[in-house]
């Protein structure tokens, strides 16, 4: 079943084979994904494209994913919906939430549980913006 | 053998009046169990040689004292007339030197625990990444065939990326057993010098890559050497640790390993980015407690317990100052000398 037909994410991630795992999960199931390895491509990515969603790991080198969330949270127009996938973080998870991340997954994660919780997040944000 | 004379610490050493001592036997004085072991020492000083040589007693009050006794002839026309005696109690300097060996164990093994400590982040994000691939492909491959969506080639290709994550995994669990084991012990094994680096490094990886530092190892697969691998981790751990501080805020940020070999010794090379060390600080870095880190991060030690490693190896560690690049090599001997006392 193709679960996020019509979702266009952003996996940010520098370890090359885990991006390709969570790419090639996210692609089975219907979504159009563009996979990055550092914080400094994919904020490259998010200026010349509309993203419903980012996915970031925290650890990568240069931009790491936290200074990229933050820059995300940051934007004046219209901002993806931010998760966190890390494997060993130095912020709490409230601090992240600060910073608009609207779930951590911690490695190593369930990817249809992932797929769920995507779907989730972005069903909550259209029934606010219906109400 | 009749004591002459004597002074009033040598009485009161065996709590009597120097009268009382006075033209007693030697045998008399000593226990006759005491007197059997100086027996030798006392024909050495009767024939003309100066005789010295480390004692442990116990003193009347019934304590072991450790003393230091030294015999030197007076000689009158090439015959020994009688001989001066003098014995200094080093029971205190005795202790405080076993103290001094227990603090630095002690020393060297939280130095050693505290340097696994501040990489157990990293390892922990090192362990969970490859976690997280497996995880991943399990899941796939399993919703895929309940699906039947999985076809051969896609498949054995996943299994194959599973198993090459799973290595990776043990690689790592083995980089911490090298480094963690507890050698002091053991004998010296021959081992694989590549092995050996590959492993600490391993263990560093996520630390360099957060850091973005650049790390190459240049060193022959084939060289083996006799060595307690721990400990030449550990010596390796700090070194590339200090180089990762030394270049963390600098714009070229690299650390190389390149490994020589002459005729009898191997020499470990580590360099990095920094342009040298100022000789006013170069020339304390081998001290105990000298950092030029900030307060709390460096204990001062790291470089002098690497240094009182490799001189247990029967080699040592030096700041080459002929470098541009700032560097330290690590030399150990390709044969090992068995009676060298290894220490932590």
């Amino acid at each position: 079943m193709k679960k996020l037909i019509g979702l266009s994410i952003l996996v940010a991630e520098d370890e090359a084979e885990l991006r390709d795992v969570i790419v090639d999960q996210l692609l089975y199931n219907g979504a159009t994904v563009e996979g990055v390895s550092n914080g400094a491509e994919a904020w490259d990515s998010i200026q010349n494209k509309k993203f419903d969603i980012v996915l970031s790991d925290s650890r990568m080198p240069g931009v790491n994913g936290i200074e990229l969330i933050k820059k995300i949270h940051q934007m004046n127009s219209t901002k993806p919906i931010v998760f966190l996938c890390t494997g060993f973080s130095d912020l709490t998870l409230s601090e992240v939430k600060k910073i608009g991340v609207a779930e951590v997954f911690s490695k190593p994660f369930d990817l249809n549980k992932m797929v769920n919780q995507i779907l989730i997040s972005i069903n909550e944000l259209q029934s606010k913006k219906a109400g | 053998m009749r004591n002459i004379n004597s002074n009033k610490i040598y009485s009161k050493y065996f709590s009597k009046n120097p009268d009382e001592i006075r033209g007693k036997h030697i045998k008399d004085l000593l226990s006759e169990n005491i007197f059997m072991q100086i027996e030798p020492y006392l024909r050495q000083v009767l024939e003309g040689r100066h005789v010295q040589f480390e004692q442990s007693t116990p003193h009347v009050d019934g304590t072991i004292h450790h003393t230091l006794a030294t015999y030197l002839p007076n000689i009158s026309e090439g015959k020994v007339v009688n001989f001066v005696t003098v014995v200094m109690d080093i029971t205190e300097f005795k202790n405080l030197d076993l103290q001094r060996q227990i603090l630095e164990a002690q020393l060297a093994e939280s130095s050693r625990l505290s340097a696994l400590g501040e990489m157990a982040g990293g390892v922990a994000h090192e362990v969970n990444n490859p976690l997280a691939i497996i995880r991943g492909k399990t899941g796939i491959l399993k919703q895929r065939l309940l699906e039947g969506q999985l076809d051969k080639v896609n498949g054995l290709r996943d299994f194959g990326v599973i198993e090459a994550t799973v290595d990776r995994i043990a690689k790592i669990v083995k980089g911490l057993r090298t480094y963690s084991r507890n050698s002091e012990n053991d004998p010296f094994e021959n081992s694989n010098l590549r092995d050996i680096i590959d492993d600490t490094i391993e263990l560093c990886a996520e630390k360099l890559k957060a850091g973005t530092i650049q790390m190459t190892l240049e060193c022959d697969p084939n060289i083996e050497v006799p060595c307690h691998p721990a400990q030449i981790s550990q010596v390796l751990m700090n070194l590339i640790m200090n180089a990762y501080d030394a270049i963390a805020e600098l714009h070229e940020k690299w650390i190389k390993i390149y490994v020589t070999e002459d005729q009898n010794n191997i020499a470990i090379n580590v360099s990095d980015s920094g342009l040298g060390i100022p000789t006013e600080v170069a020339n304390k870095i081998m001290q105990p407690f000298f950092t030029t880190k900030n307060i709390g991060k460096g204990t001062g030690l790291g470089l002098s317990i690497s240094m009182g490693i490799v001189e247990a190896h029967g080699g040592n560690l030096k700041y080459l100052t002929s470098e541009k690049n700032t560097t330290f090599c690590l030399k150990i001997p390709k044969i090992q000398d068995q009676n060298i006392k290894v220490t932590k």
